[in-house]
C-alpha cells in the first residue's frame, strides 16, 4: 500500500515539476511573436504595429508564419489585413530573407535564415528583396528569377495553400501587366501549377501551369477579388519606404 | 511516505520560487518616490544599477515630448531588476529598470516577459534600461501606443 501510494505520488510529483518547468520557459500563454503582423478576427482584427518582438496571448497560422529564434514572423501580404506602412510589390514565389524583416536574425555561420513566400499571384510585403540579381524589378513589383533553391521547392506542398488564405480577401493589390522577366520563377514548372503531391517519396507533381503575360507594360492599383480586375493608374514602382522593419 | 511528503515539499517550494511576477508581482517599494531610493541596495542584498534615476527620468521625459503623458512612477520591486519604477502610460502598464550594462539590460528581457503575463506586452533593452509594457486592459488593440513607448527618443 505504502509503495503504491509513494508511486502515485512521485509520478504527481514530477508532472508538477515538468509542467511548471515548461510554463517558465513559454511564460503561461504567451506566444512570441517579432515585427508587424495580422491581428485574428476572433481579437479585433487589423494589423499589430509592434516591430520587434513581442508577445501575445493568441496563436499565429502555419501558413502565413515562420518560426525564427522562437518567435513568430509573419511573411505573408499586410496589406490585405489593413497594412498603413511601406509596401513593395511583388509577382510569384520567391526567397524572403529574415534579416530584412526582423533586426540581427541571422543563421549558422553569420548567414540570415532564408524562408520562402509561395503566393502565386501579384501581392505585397512590407520589406524589400535583398539586393542581387535574383530579383528583378519589373513595371515595379519584383520578380524572383534566382535558382529555386531544393528547400523552395521541397516546402512547396505544405506551403501552397497560401493562395486560398488571400483569395477571399477584398484589398487593393497590386496589379502587374509586364512581361515576366526571362527566368521568372512563375513559369517554372515545379512552380506553376497547384502543387500535387504525390504518394511516390520525394516526388512533385505539378497540374500544368499556364502563363498568359501581356505585351503592355503597366502597373496600376486595383481591386480584386479572385480574379484580377485592375484599373491602371500609372503610379510607376509601389515600392517605397524603409528597407528594414524591426528592432 | 515521509519521503512523499518532503519531495512535494520540495516541489512546492521550488514552484513558488519560480513563479513569474504575470504583472501582480510587483510591489511598490516604501518610498515611492523615484530617485535615491531606486538606487538603494534592496532587501535581498542585490546591488543597485548606478545612475538608474537619471536615465529613467530621461526616458519619462522623452515620452512625454512625444506627446504622451505617463502618469507618476514610483519605485517598485520586483523580480524584473533591483532598480524599477512601475507606473502608466495611456492605460498600459509600464516598468522601467536599470541595469550596471546594456548587456544586462538585454539579459533581462525575459525576465521582463514573466512579468507581463497572459496578455499582450512587450520587454525590450534600450541602452542600459529595460523597458516592458503590458496592456492588460485591451488598450492598444493595435500597438501603435507601444511602438512609441520603445522608439521614443
Amino acid at each position: 500500500m505504502t509503495t503504491r501510494w509513494f508511486t502515485v505520488g512521485l509520478a504527481f510529483v514530477l508532472a508538477l515539476v515538468v509542467t511548471t518547468a515548461a510554463a517558465d520557459r513559454k511564460f503561461g500563454r504567451q506566444v512570441r511573436f517579432d515585427g508587424i503582423h495580422p491581428i485574428p478576427k476572433s481579437e479585433g482584427g487589423g494589423i499589430c504595429y509592434i516591430d520587434g518582438p513581442h508577445v501575445h496571448i493568441y496563436e499565429a497560422n502555419k501558413l502565413e508564419y515562420r518560426v525564427h529564434d522562437d518567435d513568430e514572423v509573419f511573411v505573408g501580404d499586410p496589406v490585405a489585413y489593413g497594412w498603413e506602412g511601406p509596401k513593395f510589390a511583388y509577382k510569384g514565389p520567391h526567397p524572403i530573407h529574415v534579416d530584412m524583416i526582423v533586426a540581427s536574425d541571422a543563421g549558422p555561420g553569420g548567414a540570415p535564415d532564408t524562408e520562402y513566400c509561395y503566393i502565386t499571384g501579384p501581392h505585397f510585403h512590407h520589406f524589400e528583396p535583398p539586393p542581387g540579381p535574383e530579383f528583378q524589378l519589373a513595371g515595379g513589383a519584383y520578380f524572383y528569377v534566382g535558382e529555386p533553391p531544393k528547400a523552395f521547392v521541397d516546402a512547396r506542398p505544405a506551403y501552397v495553400g497560401i493562395d486560398a488564405v488571400y483569395a477571399p480577401i477584398v484589398y487593393t493589390r497590386p496589379v502587374i501587366e509586364v512581361a515576366a522577366p526571362v527566368g521568372w520563377i512563375g513559369a517554372r514548372a515545379e512552380f506553376a501549377g497547384p502543387g500535387v503531391v504525390v504518394a511516390t517519396p520525394g516526388v512533385v507533381v505539378q497540374a500544368p501551369g499556364i502563363v498568359v503575360v501581356p505585351p503592355s507594360v503597366h502597373v496600376g492599383i486595383g481591386v480584386h477579388v479572385g480574379v484580377g480586375v485592375g484599373i491602371g493608374v500609372g503610379v510607376g514602382p509601389v515600392g517605397h519606404g524603409p528597407r528594414h522593419r524591426g528592432r | 511516505m515521509r519521503a512523499l511528503l518532503v519531495m512535494c515539499a520540495l516541489a512546492a517550494c521550488s514552484k513558488a520560487a519560480d513563479a513569474p511576477a504575470a504583472g501582480s508581482g510587483t510591489t511598490p517599494a516604501a518610498d515611492p518616490v523615484a530617485g535615491s531610493s531606486a538606487t538603494a541596495p534592496t532587501a535581498t542584498g542585490r546591488p543597485a544599477a548606478p545612475a538608474a534615476p537619471a536615465a529613467q527620468q530621461a526616458l519619462l521625459d522623452a515620452w512625454t515630448a512625444a506627446g504622451m503623458t505617463p502618469s507618476a512612477f514610483a519605485a517598485a520591486t520586483t523580480d524584473v531588476g533591483a532598480s524599477c519604477q512601475a507606473g502608466t502610460v495611456a492605460k498600459l502598464d509600464v516598468l522601467i529598470c536599470s541595469y550596471g550594462s546594456d548587456a544586462d539590460a538585454k539579459a533581462a528581457e525575459d525576465k521582463g516577459l514573466s512579468w507581463v503575463g497572459d496578455t499582450t506586452g512587450v520587454s525590450r533593452a534600450k541602452g542600459s534600461l529595460l523597458i516592458v509594457v503590458a496592456d492588460r486592459h485591451k488598450a492598444d488593440p493595435n500597438g501603435r501606443t507601444i511602438n512609441q513607448l520603445l522608439h521614443a527618443e
